[in-house]
């Protein structure tokens, strides 16, 4: 069942799932148009053999007709000659005359004692010699008819004087009549009547050995001969025997058309027509039919089974690479185990291998070892400055202000050494709380600096001051108003810092009443927000750009920010952080 | 009244806590301080200090140790660790002394006001009634502490203060601002609780009323002095404001120095 589960993992991969699909869907198509083919042809061959055993049935039927009217030929003709004077002078006698005619003048003309010439016993003998194939001998003359008959057994009855009406021929499905003239002895020229043979229909058709589900009849113009037919089947008969074709097929639905062969005796005018079923051929055939399909279908199974090994062992391949590249992607670098691959797959996964192993190396060297000097560089700083020797001397010159009664130096000198420990202190990622107090120590160290001349006022909501952020933004946006725009002359100079919550996003907004930016290079710095590189930056624009890089790290996509001139005076830099949605989307630099 | 001992190896920093917060106005009738491990030994035991500051590092002692020492000499004191150093082994062990709190160096005036606050109510069982009149600097109109109110907030205040005398508005001061009238409207009654346009009739009418109690100036010119053109206006708005009018004030003073 797992087994199963990977063997099919390479449906997902769209490379593979769409080929596979048409590949098992076109075998299929193939498989069964093959095994329908050999189906045909098995079926054809069997009709075809179902033919030739007609064709016997129907020669042996011809050839039994003719055999029988050959011995009857013979018959008469040895009638006729010499020998057999006294038997011919008896059927004289016998021929058209009524019973007692005939017993007077066997009795008048002949020695009682002498049976050996009489006709009946005579041809009782011949019908006897030909296993009584003939079942009736009709004797037919202008007035009146004698008749005998023959039982298969060998009982016969003799009947006089039938009268002609009655007399009239059997059908084909009593047999066959064989009719022959007789003329006068000894003046072939006048013509006595007829004697009509009448051979059995079971001595000349049916054949013991005939495939039971071929349905044979014989049909003449004045007869039908069915072998257990059911009506159904005997209308089909009527059908062909009227269409007049040689051979066909009715169709009556799937495997149950009908295929049909007619021969025609033109010399003894009957047509012998033999019909079988398909289904009956399938039936009788069916583990032939049977193997065929499970053969062409065991070929489809498992041609689709090695497709989808081929597949599967390829996708396994292709999700090695994928998985190298998605870890790549975050940063790992994992070689892919070629397996002795030669083929394009084995040449990507060589390459990206190669790749790998340069990106890595060249990450290594320009980045990590950045890094590693940026940290020697700082290890070194600290070493050179301790930053308790800083605040110690920070504490002992506020404590100076202070005995010397001068809070205001105390005070600055308290928010300067604390600001600092800030930032040494402070961790990467503090709440907007803490960095507000950080810029409170700034703002409060600027207006120790400028006094009677700066005014400040904070205003920011308290689901704001809870959320997280990077240290150390806010005072480089602030610092830029008292590099550029502050007026040393102006009595009023104004800083204000809001932050508001809005439904789905905090909006902070620093706002001064220095002066304004011209709009081209409001247009530039806007660009560099978005993401336009393009443009050289002076150091204003260096600390606005390290600003929104460092907050575009840390908050992604959900940050915008903006720069605008005030009507009445000076700017107002807006920060808008989007509030992550509780079950949405987190954009990369989120989980960092 | 409490005795306090601050120990720290720094003798301007001792210095200057003892000036950092008004001790005395929290009832410490005795501030002594060392120098090192064993003059804080010997102050702790003389003095039997309420409360004691200490600095985490003198010189190579530890002052976590010298208190670990000091609670074997079962003293009644409360700490208070003050410490450049945030690490976390030394805040660790000082907890596991017993301190109180521990503060950080630069230490915040307002933290240290808080922590003793706290030791006299909770530890000392003191009250800290007398503390609290004394050093309150509170607008009369609006009853909160300046200290409390942005510097942008105090500097409206104070041209209010220098300037209601005058024709001023609202818009006025927001175009020495040179900012949006609306906007510092809004800032204001975030902070104070009310109205720019009440707070200036608030103070020129008390102003008004100080001036007619305290001097014998005509009410007119009193009017006119406060901001007022129009009189009759003034003696709505003052009768509005305080359910009597100027002139029953004036009156009643009359009748009482008489």
């Amino acid at each position: 069942m797992k087994g199963e589960m990977i063997m099919l993992e390479f449906l997902k991969k769209q490379v593979y799932r769409k080929p596979f699909i048409v590949y098992a869907l076109s075998l299929f198509l193939v498989c069964t148009v093959v095994s329908m083919i050999l189906f045909q042809l098995i079926l054809n061959s069997h009709v075809d053999q179902i033919k030739q055993e007609t064709l016997e049935e129907f020669e042996n039927a011809q050839n039994s007709i003719s055999f029988n009217i050959q011995k009857i030929d013979g018959y008469f003709l040895g009638l006729y000659s010499d020998q057999n004077r006294m038997v011919l002078r008896d059927f004289m006698r016998f021929f058209g005359n009524d019973a007692e005619t005939y017993m007077k003048r066997r009795m008048e003309e002949i020695d009682p004692e002498d049976t050996g010439n009489s006709f009946i016993q005579d041809i009782k003998n011949f019908v006897s010699s030909n296993q009584y194939s003939v079942s009736q001998i009709l004797f037919l003359t202008s007035k009146n008819s004698n008749c005998i008959y023959y039982e298969s057994n060998g009982n016969s009855q003799v009947k006089f004087r039938i009268p002609n009406a009655t007399a009239t021929k059997n059908n084909i499905a009593q047999g066959y009549n064989y009719t022959k003239k007789i003329s006068q002895p000894g003046d072939m020229t006048i013509t006595l009547g007829e004697v009509s043979f009448l051979i059995r229909a079971e001595s000349i058709f049916g054949s013991p050995n005939r495939n039971p589900i071929v349905h044979v009849a014989v049909m003449s113009k004045d007869g039908e001969l069915f072998f257990d037919a059911e009506d159904k089947l005997r209308q089909k008969f009527r059908y062909i025997y009227n269409s007049g074709k040689n051979s066909g097929k009715l169709d009556s639905g799937l495997f149950r058309d009908l295929h049909y062969n007619v021969y025609t005796s033109e010399q003894y005018g009957f047509k012998m027509i033999s019909l079988v079923k398909s289904s009956d051929i399938i039936f009788q055939n069916g583990s032939v039919f049977l193997f065929v399909i499970l053969g062409t279908f065991s070929v489809f199974i498992s041609i689709t089974l090695l497709i989808a090994m081929r597949m599967s062992y390829d996708a396994r391949y292709l999700s090695l690479i994928t998985g190298a590249i998605d870890r790549a992607k975050s940063g790992k670098f994992v070689k892919i185990d070629i397996k002795k691959r030669r083929d394009e797959f084995g040449i990507i996964a060589e390459k990206l291998n190669d790749m790998s192993e340069q990106l890595e190396e060249h990450i290594q060297k320009e980045y990590i070892l950045k890094l590693k000097q940026k940290e020697a560089e700082m290890k070194t700083l600290q070493q050179q400055i301790n930053p308790h020797f800083l605040y110690n001397t920070l504490e002992v010159i506020r404590s100076h202000a202070l005995i010397n009664n001068d809070n205001n130096v105390a005070d600055v000198v308290y928010y300067l050494g604390s600001m600092l420990h800030d930032v040494v202190k402070n961790k990467d990622v503090i709440t907007i709380e803490n960095e507000l107090d950080m810029l409170t120590k700034y703002l409060k160290i600027m207006e120790f600096k400028f006094p009677d001349t700066f005014y400040y006022q904070i205003d920011v909501d308290e689901e704001i001051r809870a959320m997280e952020t990077v240290k150390f933004w806010m005072q480089p946006l602030v610092e830029n108003f008292f590099v550029h725009g502050f007026d040393r002359s102006c009595d009023y100079n104004l800083l204000l810092i809001s932050g508001k919550m809005n439904e789905n996003k905090a909006v902070f907004q620093i706002i001064n009443n220095g002066e304004k930016i011209d709009p081209e290079r409001l247009d530039k710095i806007n660009g560099w927000f978005c993401g336009n590189e393009n443009g050289s930056s002076d150091s204003s624009g260096i600390g606005l750009k390290n600003v929104y890089s460092r907050l575009s790290f840390f908050y992604g996509n959900r940050l915008k920010m903006e720069l605008n001139n005030n009507d009445e005076a000076g700017i107002t830099i807006s920060i808008t952080i989007f509030l992550k949605k509780k079950d949405g989307y987190v954009s990369v630099a989120d989980r960092r | 009244m409490y005795r306090l001992l601050i120990v720290d190896d720094e003798p301007y920093i001792i210095d200057g806590v003892k000036r950092l917060i008004d001790w005395s106005g929290y009832g410490f009738s005795r501030v002594e301080s060392a120098l090192n491990y064993h003059e804080a030994v010997e102050k702790a035991v003389e003095l039997k200090p309420d409360i004691a500051l200490f600095d985490v590092c003198i010189d190579d002692a530890r002052g976590y140790d010298i208190i670990e020492k000091l609670n074997a000499l079962k003293l009644p004191t409360i700490y208070v660790m003050m410490s450049g150093y945030d690490e976390f082994e030394f805040v660790r062990k000082s907890f596991l002394r017993g301190v109180k709190d521990y503060l950080l160096k630069p230490i915040d005036r307002a933290k240290l006001q808080q922590i003793i606050e706290r030791i006299i109510v909770e530890d000392l069982k003191g009250s800290l009634e007398g503390k609290k009149i004394k050093d309150k600097n509170i607008d009369p109109i609006l009853n909160i502490e300046y200290s409390k109110l942005s510097n942008l907030t105090n500097k409206v205040l104070l041209i209010v203060k220098g300037e209601y005398h005058k024709n001023i508005n609202l818009k006025i001061i927001a175009d020495k601002f040179k900012m949006n009238s609306t906007y510092l409207g809004q800032i204001f009654i975030k902070e104070t609780g009310m109205k720019f346009s009440d707070y200036l009739t608030s103070y020129r009418l008390t102003a008004a009323k100080e001036r007619i109690e305290g001097t014998s100036e005509k009410i007119a010119s009193i009017a006119h002095g406060v901001g007022y053109l129009n009189l009759n206006y003034f003696y709505i708005q003052f009768r509005d404001y305080f359910g009597f009018s100027p002139t029953s004030l004036r009156r009643i003073d009359e009748n009482i120095t008489q």
